[in-house]
């Protein structure tokens, strides 16, 4: 069964929404683009804030890696830098490790076409990356996976 | 396998029930259990509000390096929260929900939506997860 990416979300480490696009569109939308990129965050935020209380004492604090929302699943992590990346995929049969290597792959485009791109400004309301090389490049890689 | 805790919560959010169910679960106080209840249970709902696509049950599975959290929302509204090892596949969470019918509310003492004072449920809650105090 392909994979199917409904879309991607990068943020900063305050929250503020980078990059936002949609690769599968399975229902119109009930909230506003920007309400929905808060709730994404608010939610991620929350449970990371919440999960060092539930895991054993005896272990370091718990990094989290996904949600499953059927039908589909939020794959998530977090770079040393702060840029939350944020994947909505549902895929049958892949492992945690192939979703690990995958947002491993999208870390290293969006550091290779934005971060070190002399023309971003990391501080910049909105991000701007819309409609750049990273864009192109990611949705390139976004419908290999799928297929 | 080892699970760490379970959780429950009413319709409206309020935590009723909780057990630890492993030496390693870390000691809260019960605001701190009522305040992860409540968190869990709006998370669930922002949940379904934030996903590109329509999810009718919200969060199922948290998974972390070392940590999964299993969370059954049930047709009445009431949440079951168990939190596990990372290497727990199938949680028992259907069983403990037919635990919660027989033992809490077939209790004709219970109040439905009030925290769960009765020894039973628990006692078999540990019985199921392989627990012993």
């Amino acid at each position: 069964m392909p994979n199917v990416i409904y879309d991607l979300l990068i943020y900063r480490r305050d929250g503020t929404c980078l990059y936002n696009r949609t690769f599968t569109s399975a229902v119109p939308p009930t909230v506003e683009k920007e309400e929905r990129e808060k709730l994404v965050y608010g939610m991620l935020f929350s449970l990371k804030e919440l999960l060092p209380s539930l895991s054993p004492t005896s272990t370091a604090p718990p990094t989290l890696k996904s949600i499953n929302l059927p039908p589909l699943t939020l794959y998530t992590t977090t770079s040393p830098t702060g840029y939350t990346i944020v994947l909505h995929a549902a895929a049958a049969g892949s492992s945690h490790c192939d979703w690990d290597e995958r947002l491993r792959k999208i870390y290293e485009v969006w550091t290779e076409k934005v971060v070190m791109c002399g023309m971003w400004d990391p501080n910049k309301e909105g991000g701007g990356v819309e409609d750049t090389e990273f864009d192109r490049e990611i949705c390139n890689v976004i419908r290999s996976w799928e297929k | 396998m080892s699970y760490l805790s379970l959780l429950i919560t009413s319709r409206s959010g309020g935590l009723i029930f909780h057990t630890p169910l492993s030496p390693h679960t870390p000691p809260l106080q019960t605001n701190d259990w009522l305040r992860i209840g409540s968190t869990f249970h709006s998370l669930i709902a922002i949940s379904k509000t934030a996903t590109p696509t329509t999810t009718k049950e919200g969060i199922t599975k948290v998974t972390c390096d070392n940590i999964n959290i299993s969370i059954l929302s049930t047709p009445t509204g009431i949440k079951f929260y168990l939190v596990s090892d990372a290497n727990v596949t199938n949680p028992p969470l259907n069983e403990i929900y037919a635990a919660w019918s027989d033992w809490v509310l077939k209790n004709p003492f219970y109040e439905i939506d009030m925290p769960v004072r009765g020894e039973r449920f628990r006692r078999e809650v540990e019985r199921i997860c392989g627990y012993t105090r």
